[in-house]
């Protein structure tokens, strides 16, 4: 697997190029375009806990809860295209099986057949109430791609760090975190800084420079109003 | 005429110089800025039955047309969604191009509007397509970035990622998989390409873009 990232920062695109039998796993509605060579499968990821299954990736669609993925194989060597859906970059990271990577759910975008995802990671699951975001875990070695909403960068951790919950991309388990309010309660609620996590321990964090939420919520309310 | 595109790929604008007795056509609304001695003439292209096709493809009706009096003139045009602009330079040949990718042209070039396939009107993705031909320049925008593809053989595209293709590329517009994945892969459409030439696809999709903005709209309340 070759993986090449074009037009960054602004409006990244990754080919991953497949090698025969090779297989690359995306979410939902990543793909741009691929060779002919390639078949399409779709399954459904379990979001915390129980079993998948197409009734009950049907029913997480429903409560805005699914998660569905696409494993894309290749029978001659081709390759595939992948975008994320907003403005932002792409970020190529190899996992090596020495440390696992948490990944918020909307900024995965790709990964390699190898890896193992795991969503049963509950800790900061409700962190984001009323939104359909998840954390999920990803352990072994292969290739993860990321996708981040505006630029993404990286922090190196050693010691602590505070980051606002929206603009976390990834982080590797090895850090150890709060959620806490920012200042007292006139800060928490009148600061526009909502909850913010405090990383503790030595590891790496990516965060991204734009909040999605805050974007949506942004042009949410000038836009005409939707049924129920 | 010269031209020059400026602030690609993210935010291109594209900066045309006329001459007296030079024009250049645009789509309503293009215009971002413009010497003082332009002159404006608004059109409903190809008469009011070709303004009306241009409507049903997701264009504006109107298109205006730009002229310097006097002495030479600037306009600078720019697309409505952020991203790149590119130029066609056509002699002769034609190219089939998504709806609300056309900017801008000059010379002697005839917009003609087909439709993307049958299959395109249950989508909701509006896959439309006009056809641009003939002898001059053709401006064209995407959201995102563009990247061009060279097709020798066959290659799959997400419909809602097209801008333009060389129009002697025959293609196909289907479901990607098999049943299941069509219904829950949120892949949607994808154009099937076969054949030789050129094509530019971009890296963001518009209606992928409005899905994800929608569950932030205000919800309607039942008195309504």
């Amino acid at each position: 697997m070759k993986i090449e990232i074009q037009n960054r920062p602004a409006y990244a695109i990754a080919d991953v190029h497949l090698e025969l039998g090779e297989s690359v796993i995306s979410e939902g509605g990543a793909m741009v375009s691929m060779t002919t060579d390639i078949t399409v499968t779709t399954s459904t990821m379990s979001t915390g806990g129980g079993a998948g299954g197409l009734l009950k990736g049907l029913k997480r669609m429903l409560t805005g809860e699914s998660f569905f993925l696409n494993k894309f194989t290749s029978s001659t060597g081709g390759h595939v295209s992948f975008a994320p859906t907003l403005i932002g970059d792409v970020e190529h990271i190899t996992l090596d099986g020495t440390t696992n990577l948490v990944v918020q759910s909307s900024s995965f975008m790709a990964c390699s057949e190898g890896l193992s995802m795991d969503t049963q990671f509950g800790g900061m699951k409700s962190l984001f109430a009323g939104e359909s975001l998840f954390w999920i875990q990803f352990s072994g070695s292969g290739e993860l791609l990321l996708n981040s909403f505006g630029g993404i960068f990286c922090k190196e951790i050693d010691g602590s760090f505070i980051v606002d919950t929206g603009h976390i991309v990834a982080f590797e388990d090895t850090l150890e975190y709060k959620i806490k309010k920012v200042g007292g309660l006139k800060a928490t609620l009148l600061s526009g800084e909502g909850l913010v996590t405090e990383f503790y321990g030595k590891g790496r964090l990516f965060m991204q420079t734009h909040n999605a939420s805050a974007f949506g919520g942004l042009l949410g309310p000038k836009l005409p109003p939707r049924q129920r | 005429m010269k031209y020059e595109l400026t602030g690609k790929p993210d935010y291109a604008l594209a900066e045309v110089t006329l001459n007296q007795g030079e024009s250049i056509t645009a789509e309503a609304g293009a215009m971002v800025a413009m010497s003082a001695n332009m002159q404006i003439e608004t059109k409903a292209k190809g008469g009011l039955l070709g303004g009306l096709k241009r409507m049903v493809v997701g264009e504006s009706f109107f298109t205006n047309n730009f002229h310097p009096e006097g002495d030479a003139g600037t306009i600078k045009l720019a697309p409505r969604a952020p991203g790149d602009v590119e130029v066609l330079e056509l002699k002769g040949e034609s190219y089939m191009m998504q709806s609300g990718a056309y900017l801008a042209h000059v010379g002697d070039i005839e917009i003609d509007t087909k439709f993307g396939g049958f299959q395109s009107f249950f989508s909701g993705e509006g896959f439309f397509l006009i056809k641009v031909s003939g002898n001059g320049l053709v401006f064209f925008n995407s959201y995102g970035g563009l990247k061009k593809v060279s097709i020798n053989g066959s290659y799959i595209v997400d419909t809602t990622h097209i801008v333009a293709f060389d129009s002697t590329i025959s293609y196909n517009v289907e479901a990607v998989g098999g049943l299941k994945a069509t219904f829950f892969s949120g892949e949607g459409l994808v154009c099937r390409y076969t054949g030789q030439g050129d094509l530019w696809i971009q890296t963001r999709s518009g209606p992928q873009f409005a899905g994800w903005l929608n569950p932030f709209r205000p919800v309607k309340s039942s008195k309504d």
